[in-house]
This record gives C-alpha cells, structure tokens and sequence, in this order.
C-alpha cells in the first residue's frame, strides 16, 4: 500500500535523500506555499462567514496549494543503486565430512543444503555476479572455487573457515565483492581466529551474511572434546589432566578410563552438569613408568551415542626422572622450614636445596647436589640463580643481599621468568627491609617502609581463600582420584596457622588468593615481567602438620602444590610452542621456538638447530627462519604427512661451568592422526556464525529462513553505487491530496449554503 | 587436665613433712608452667619444653633433674650460639596437654622408671610422627636402660633404637661432633669419675622415622642438662659444659631442619 501511494518502498524513503529537479530552492518553495496560504486568507476575509469555517476552507485551500507547489518543484528521492555487472557474492559452501551429519530434518546437512540452493531466486543476476567457493576440500587449501553449489566436493577432511573467508576479502575475478554469503556448519578445524583475523574481518568493509546448517544443540552425542596435559610430568608424580566434554543436557554422569598401552592407569566416574552441554574436568593420576607415554583417554555413558569415534583422543607424555628444584634460602631456624622441606621431602618431582642461616657466621645447606654448590652463600652469579627453577626468601632481611644480588633476584622474576615466593618472618617482608630493596618493584604489595615497621606477629588466625584463590587448582585440598569437596569447608576444617604478618597493599593488578580471618591479605601474587612473585603473610602452616593425624596429608598437598605451581609456570631456557597437541587435518604445524642462555639472554640463529624426527624414527633437519613479530623467536614448518608421534628437537648454544645449568636441548611432541578432524565438534556453530554476521556487518539466518537472503543481500552489502533519482512528483498520494482537499471544501461550502 | 590428676597422685606418695613441703613447692611450681605455655608460645620461635612423668625417687620428682636451671643456662647459649628465636625460659608439658603438638621439641630427663600408659604411648607416638622431636638424656646403667626401652617399645613397638654413627647428620649440622666424650653429672665428676650407676660408656642412641629422619635422640649414661646446669660452677669442667652446649644446640638445630 506504501509504495502504491508514494511510488517507492518504505526503506528506499528511510536511505533516500529527498531533492527537487526543477532546481530552484526549497526556501522558494516554502515561501511560496506561504504566499498562496496568506492570499487565501486574505481573500477569505472580506467574506462575512465564521472564524472557524474561516479556518477550514484556508487549511483545505493551502493544502491543495501546496501539494500543486510541491508538484511544481518536481521531487525525487536521491538514492545510491547497484551498477549491475560490477559486483559480486562470493558463495563459501561448506563440504567437510560434518556436513554429512544427518540432523537437518532426518536429511544429511549436505542435502539440505544443496536444496536450498536450488532456488533460482537466490542468485538475482541482475544485481550481483555469483561466484561459489568451497572449504573442506584438500589438507592445507583454505578454499576452492566451483561451478555452482552442485560441483562442491564431499567429505572434505578440514573446514578451513577462517582462512577461507580471508581469502575471499577482496576483489573476485577483478569485480568489487558485495558481500559475502557462508552456508555451512560452521565447525571449523583451524586453531580459533584471533584478534587479528577479526580485526581484519572488521576493516575489510564486506558484510557477510551466514546460514547456519544443521543442529544447535546436543540431542545423542557425547564428545570428549579436549585433553589438555602438561608436556611432560616426573616419574611417580600426580598428572592433572583436563578435560572439556560435551554431552547432551540431562546427562548425569560418564566413565572415563586412561590407558597407557594395554594398562588401565586411571578410571573415574565423573559427574557432568546437566543444565549445560559442556562440563569441564580435572582427573588426576598417578604415572610410574618414565619414557614417552601414549596415553588414550576415552569415555562411555549410558544411552545412545550417535557419534562413538570422538569418545576418545589420545595425548602425549613425556615421563622422566628429572626433578624442579627450588632454592629455599632462611635467615634463621623455623620450624616453617622443617615442615615444608618434611612436605615435599616424598614428592619426586620437586628438590628443595636450602640454605640456612644457623648462626651469625654460618650457613647450613641442604639438598645441594654437591660440595661447591652454594658454597659461598647465596649466588653471586646470575647464572647459578636462574638455574633453579623457583626461589623462595624466608626470613632473610634484604640487607643480607649486596644490591647485585637483590638486582638478579628482581630480573629472576622479571627476565628469567622465574617464580619468587616470599614468606613471613622476624626478618622478612617489611620487617626485613624489602620495601626499600631491589626486589621491591616486583613483589605484588607495596610494603610498609618505616624503619622499625613491626609487621609480624605471633598470632593465630585462619586462612581461607578468596573468589579468585578458589579458582586455583594448587590451593584444592582434595585428595587426587577422590571425592571433590567445598572447598571452603575444607580450608575451614584447618587449625590456625601459627603466626601472620601484615603484608601491606596489594598493588593494582595483583590478585588475593588467601585472606585471615578477619579479611586481610594473606597471599598476593602478581606478574612482573615474564614470572609472577608471591607473599604469603605467614610462616606457621606448620601447625596444620602438627595439629592433624600424622596420616593427614593436606600440609603435605599444600606445599606440593605450591612449589608445584612455582616451578610449573617458569619458563625453561629452550622453549618450543606447538599450536595443537594433535594434528588432525595432515596440514604443517608452525612450530616457534624461543632459545636464551644460561642468563636468559636471547641466542641469535647461528645458535639454534632444529630437528624433525617422525613415527618412523626419521630425523628431519629443519630450517628456521626469524618470527618478525616477535624478537628473538624462530618459525619453522614442519610437514608431518605420516600418522603417529612427531617430535622437534631444539639444541642451543653451549653451557657454562654452572653446577645447575639447565638442559641445552629440549623437545617438544605431538600427535598426528589425519582423517579425524571432523569427527570432532560437530555442532553448527551457530555463536561464531552470528559474530562474523556481526562483526562484518552482516546477518545470520538459519537454514530455514534462507529465501530472505535476497532482500538482505540487496540492502546490506558493499557494492559499488552510483548515484540514481527517482521522480516522486507524480505520486498518488499528492493527487489524492489535492482531491480530497478540494472535495472537503466543496462539501462544507454545500453544507453552508455558500457554494 | 589429665596432668593435674596424675601429678596430685604421685604427691601422696612422699613421706617426710619437708619433702612433703619441697613436693608441693615442685607442684605448685609445675602447675604454674603447665597452665601458663600458649602465653610463652606467642612470644618466640623456639620453646624449650620439658617431659613431665610422674616417676619418683622418693620424694623427689625425677622430671625436675636439673630444673630450671638447665635449660635457663642452655637457652642462653642457644640464644648467643645461634640465631634461633629462642625463649629464656622453658616450659613444662604432660603428653596429655592440649598444647603438646604446639611444641615440636621436648626433653625428658631420668626415664628409667618412666613407663607411658598406652593412651600417653599412642600420643607421643603421633607427636613423633608428625615431626616432633625428643631428646632423653641423664639416665644411667643397665637396668635404667632396661626401664627405658620397655617405654620406647610402648611407644614405637616395630622400630628399633640404633646406635648412631659418628658421622650422623645431627653431629654436623653445626659443630662438628664427630668425636664426643662423655659428659658425666656434676655428683660423679666430684667423685672422680665419668659415669654413675655403672654406666660407664656413653652412648649416643636414637629413633628413626621412615625417611630416615631421627625423632629420638637418646644420651644414655650421659648428663648434659647437669653441665648446663653447672656452666657457671668453677668446680665443673669447661670442657664438659662446652661439649654440653655443642651437642644441645646440635639436637636443636637438627630438629628444626629435619
């Protein structure tokens, strides 16, 4: 009816720019109406009628004016029109081997698909070029261009989605690109874009428009969809493994089994939640064999699973005998330090070498692994400090160490990468001197720097942990394998801990994990640097060890845990990212390599060689080439076709004569198993389907609504324009107005008597 | 408190008016210490605590050999000798004391005749375990050495006590203890000899947990807490103190890191 009266639709109104043709200005034009109106008036007043009838001929005679004037300017509505032949839409189907699922309405997502796209309405020739592509074809090809959607290839192994789309961002055959159309499921097996990719999906100016295919939610398939493990783990240590498992909601509960060969090493009923889809995991078990350990994780469930082959995935773990040792550094006999070196004294994975002040002209070492080590007290030598793999200062006054010393203990943590945890003491923190060291800028507390500050005191107090210390897995008490607890109530059922110091004020970005009692901070921790340094505001957890039955092992776990978590996040002298821990799609993995010596500092190329050893035992070398982004960081691909275990082996530049120098080489693994992308994650996506429709500018329809496709397509894309007018003069609507202004007057001055 | 209870019973025993009276003074004395540990316990890292056992010798409460002076004067020196947090004062504790694994360090004199209930065994036994540490010391002759070992077998049924070796880590983790003399109470020295009781060979002995770790540390046919006693009695060798104070503060040491 709108367009009827007014010659053109709604929304050409709401973009269009209204203009005269006849050129003169529209200022003319309103004084003109305001002339006619004022000569209506004037004529009407020399008649002797009423104010109000008056008033009703002067509105129905100005409004039929008007309408003549406005006609007289000759209207058009300015608009900007596609140029036909210049632009195009780029199609991106989706024929990876997840469309083949059958959830679309009892059809496989391939069909559906395909019927859909065999409406001809879709494709308007007039206004676009359509161009169709293809992803999920060959390993390692972001997108092939096709015929037409019936050529698109089947049960392609990878859904290069993200790289498919960035190749499609610009111009197609030399014709400007409108928009882009992706129709598909959306699961994708690349790693996930990052800010880079959308930033650029952003920038690009094309809008594209997403149609998501096949099922939102899980009805019958339960998915194992992660396993994320350390890299390696010591022979006889706990391994926390996490997992993330999608299941269908209602699902209450799934056996996991973790087999190394043909031995069960773990097997644990896990609760999942069931109001969601997705529940998260950590199981812990215990590896004793040392070598390259091929672990299976799988899962099994009551009930149909309409997708058995992603039950399970494998992993990789290196199983060694070699142990993280931990400078423990005290300025006077505690019985903190009896008890924490009495907690970890059975834990393989970690060494507590010690140095104790017993008397002023004293030290007292434990742990070294020789006569020479720490010989002369605490190092002198960067080198010597940066081989250990976590350092912890207890009651020691800053003034203990020469300002070189505080100066590397500081760069352990800010250019090693190391981590620092500082206890309470006589002697430590504020007491000790530290707010006015070195050492100062990386703790995570501005400390209170009064000579005589008087901090610690021998008062008892709890601890419990606060929000973020309860997303902690080094602060669980639980045993590994056994029933998950509050664990509030479990801090709760803790004796006090023998003493507390004030720890002074966290600094912006620090984070309190443990608090006393009545609130206050008890452990702080923040990054500095590339490492993180820590306060702990006591030195009297050794009251749990003696307050509890001796086979109570949570001191024991506490303390496991923490010089685990210190040791954990310090990064080695080699250091080699692998994106994925199992390559699923046969295409190269991007290996980046990081090397330093034993100070830390970056090692030039000449310094690093790099070997590529496949299943079979092969040793490939492999050449580097420089990462522009990042200083100091190597790049290299590896094409790795064959399945099985791959490794890269990276060796650096030569050790000095330190007795605690760290490895020269290091190796990093992972899985190849081609063919079982995407087996995988096999929803439709339909969140990251509606953010590229989002973040482009773009709109996401599902299957079903596809036919609006075409309207959307001509409202919102980039095409290239040209200016149109489109007369509106003539419109029906003024015609009705002047006849419907001069049929009033007529009919009132009949009425009146006064015709 | 379960200590009161045994110590009023063990008072009924003396006989004489004076001893009577020298008793309760001890009592009152003990009392006052067993009730007075958490205010101590707030002020230093170190507390010097004593076993107290209801075993007599007559009137005379063994538990108060060398009390209080012994562990004053040797605090002292632990206080000088090292950089130990360490009170000036001891302390008093029953094994039925609530305080009791506040205090990771205790030391028991006279134990021939002591003889643990089951009940007292069990909670030195887990005193132990968690990571106390004890040191026995001014016991003498066999057949003191047979009262004690029916005790410690109370105590640790399965686990031996060992000789230790000269070259045991608590005779290195400050002085070097390699070779020891043995260091005789101040009544035997008068007296021309080493030993009393007819012990006439020291012997350094002890209690180890799984790791290896002593828990025990055993001073048979010794008496240190009398030369610390007597460190500042001219008719009492230097030496001998000297040795005293160097084992001590060698026990101690060894308690603290191990």
């Amino acid at each position: 009816m709108f367009e009827r009266l007014f010659n053109q639709p709604l929304h050409v109104w709401r973009q269009a720019t209204l203009v005269f043709e006849s050129g003169w200005s529209p200022l003319v034009l309103g004084a003109a109406i305001l002339a006619a109106c004022s000569l209506v008036v004037l004529t009407l007043a020399r008649h002797r009628i009423s104010w109000p009838r008056r008033l009703l001929i002067a509105v129905l005679q100005g409004a039929a004016l008007g309408a003549l004037l406005f006609m007289l300017w000759r209207p058009a509505l300015q608009v900007e029109q596609l140029r036909p032949g210049e632009n195009a839409v780029a199609w991106l189907l989706d024929g990876s081997r997840s469309m083949g699922t059958e959830d679309v309405d009892g059809q496989g997502r391939r069909a559906a698909m395909l019927s859909a796209l065999d409406d001809p309405a879709l494709f308007d020739a007039d206004l676009f070029d359509h161009r169709f592509h293809a992803i999920g074809g060959s390993a390692g090809e972001a997108a092939s261009a096709i015929q037409a959607p019936s050529a698109l290839p089947l049960d392609g192994e990878g859904s290069a989605l993200a790289s498919g789309l960035a190749s499609l961002l610009g111009d197609v055959d030399g014709r400007g690109l409108a928009a882009v159309v992706v129709v598909g499921d959306g699961a994708g097996t690349e790693p996930a874009p990052d800010a880079d990719w959308w930033n650029a999906l952003a920038t690009a100016g094309v809008p594209v428009h997403t149609v998501g295919v096949g099922r939102i939610a899980r009805v019958s398939d339960l998915e194992l969809r992660d396993v994320g493990l350390p890299p390696r783990a010591p022979v006889g240590s706990t391994v926390s493994a996490r997992l993330t498992i999608a299941h269908p909601p209602g699902t209450a509960e799934v056996r996991l089994r973790i087999e190394r060969g043909q031995t069960l090493l773990h097997v644990e009923d896990i609760a999942l939640d069931a109001a969601a889809q997705t529940t998260r995991h950590i199981a812990r078990f215990v590896v004793e064999e040392p070598g390259l350990a091929d672990l299976r994780f799988s899962l099994s469930g009551d009930g149909v699973d309409e997708h058995p082959a992603n039950d399970a995935q494998h992993r990789l773990l290196q199983i060694d005998r070699q142990r993280r040792r931990v400078l423990y550094v005290e300025g006077e006999p505690r019985w903190e330090f009896k008890f924490l070196r009495r907690a970890v004294h059975a834990d393989p994975q970690l060494e507590v070498v010690s140095l104790l002040r017993t008397s002023a002209n004293k030290f007292y070492r434990q742990g070294v692994r020789g006569a020479d080590e720490l010989a002369d007290g605490f190092p002198r030598e960067r080198a010597e400090l940066f081989g250990y793999d976590a350092i912890i200062i207890g009651s020691l006054s800053a003034a203990e160490l020469d300002l070189n010393q505080q100066a590397a203990l500081r760069d352990y943590v800010s250019v090693r990468g190391g981590s620092l945890l500082m206890l309470a003491g006589r002697s430590a923190l504020a007491d000790g001197g530290w707010a006015r060291s070195a050492v100062a800028p990386a703790l995570p507390v501005t400390l209170d720097t009064r000579l005589a500050a008087d901090t610690f005191r021998r008062e008892r107090t709890s601890l419990m942990p606060t929000r973020q210390g309860l997303r902690r897995d080094w602060l669980s008490l639980d045993e590994p394998g056994g029933d998950e607890r509050d664990p509030r109530l479990a801090w709760s059922e803790l004796p006090e801990v023998a003493d507390r110091q004030s720890v002074g004020r966290p600094k912006p970005g620090a984070v309190v994990l443990l608090e006393s009692a009545d609130g206050e901070p008890v452990w702080v921790t923040q990054r500095y640097g590339l490492g993180s340094s820590h306060v702990f505001g006591t030195s009297g957890t050794w009251r749990w060890q003696m307050n509890l039955p001796v086979g109570d092992q949570r001191h024991e776990r506490f303390w496991s845990n923490v010089l685990s978590m210190l040791v954990a996040e310090r990064p080695d002298r080699l250091r080699i990212d692998v994106p994925v821990a199992v390559s699923r799609d046969g295409s190269a993995q991007t290996i980046g390599v990081m090397a330093r010596d034993e100070r830390f500092e970056m090692l030039g190329r000449e310094s690093v060689s790099v070997m590529a050893i496949g299943p079979d035992g092969q040793r490939l070398p492999v050449e580097a080439s420089a990462d522009l982004d990042m200083p100091g960081r190597f790049v290299m691909a590896v094409p790795a076709q064959i399945d099985g275990p791959w490794a890269v082996e990276v060796s650096a530049g030569s050790l000095g004569e330190s007795p605690v120098g760290a490895p020269a080489t290091a190796t990093a693994r992972w899985l190849v198993e081609t063919g079982t992308a995407e087996d995988f994650d096999r929803l439709q996506h339909r969140e990251l389907l509606q953010r590229i429709a989002d973040v482009s500018g773009g709109t996401y329809l599902p299957l079903e609504d596809i036919d609006e496709l075409p309207a959307l397509l001509a409202r919102q894309n980039a095409a290239a324009t040209r200016q149109a007018r489109l007369p509106v003069w003539n419109m029906p609507a003024l015609f009705l107005l002047i006849l419907l202004a001069k049929a009033g007057e007529w009919t009132a001055r009949l009425r009146w008597g006064r015709l | 408190m379960p200590g009161i209870a045994s110590i009023l019973a063990s008072s009924r025993s003396s006989s004489s008016p004076s001893g009577r009276a020298a008793t309760l003074v001890g009592w009152v004395l003990a009392i006052a210490c067993l009730c007075a540990p958490a205010a101590r316990a707030a002020d230093h890292e170190f507390l010097f605590a004593r076993l107290f056992h209801a075993t007599a010798l007559g009137d005379w409460p063994r538990w108060q050999a060398d009390w209080p002076e012994a562990e004053r004067h040797f605090l002292h020196g632990l206080d000088r000798l090292t950089v130990i947090d360490t009170a000036r004062e001891g302390i008093v504790l029953d094994l039925d004391d609530e305080a009791l694994f506040d205090h990771p360090w205790l030391y028991a004199v006279e134990v021939g005749a002591w003889l643990p209930g089951e009940r007292q065994a069990a909670r030195l036994r887990e005193y132990l375990l968690r990571g106390g540490f004890l040191m026995i010391d001014d016991f003498h002759g066999e057949r003191e050495w047979s009262g004690f070992a029916r005790a410690m077998a109370r105590v640790f049924p399965d686990r031996p006590v060992e000789d230790l070796a000269a070259d045991a880590e608590a005779f290195a983790v400050l002085y070097d203890l390699r070779v020891r003399e043995q260091v005789p109470g101040i009544r035997s020295w008068l007296g021309g000899r080493t030993w009393e009781k007819g012990g006439r060979v020291a012997r350094w002995r002890g209690v180890r947990d799984d790791a290896g770790r002593l828990m025990v540390a055993i001073n048979f046919n010794q008496d240190l807490g009398d030369a610390w006693e007597h460190a500042d009695d001219r008719r009492y060798p230097e030496r001998l103190t000297a040795a005293a104070y160097r084992l001590g503060v060698n026990y101690v040491i060894y308690a603290m890191t191990h």
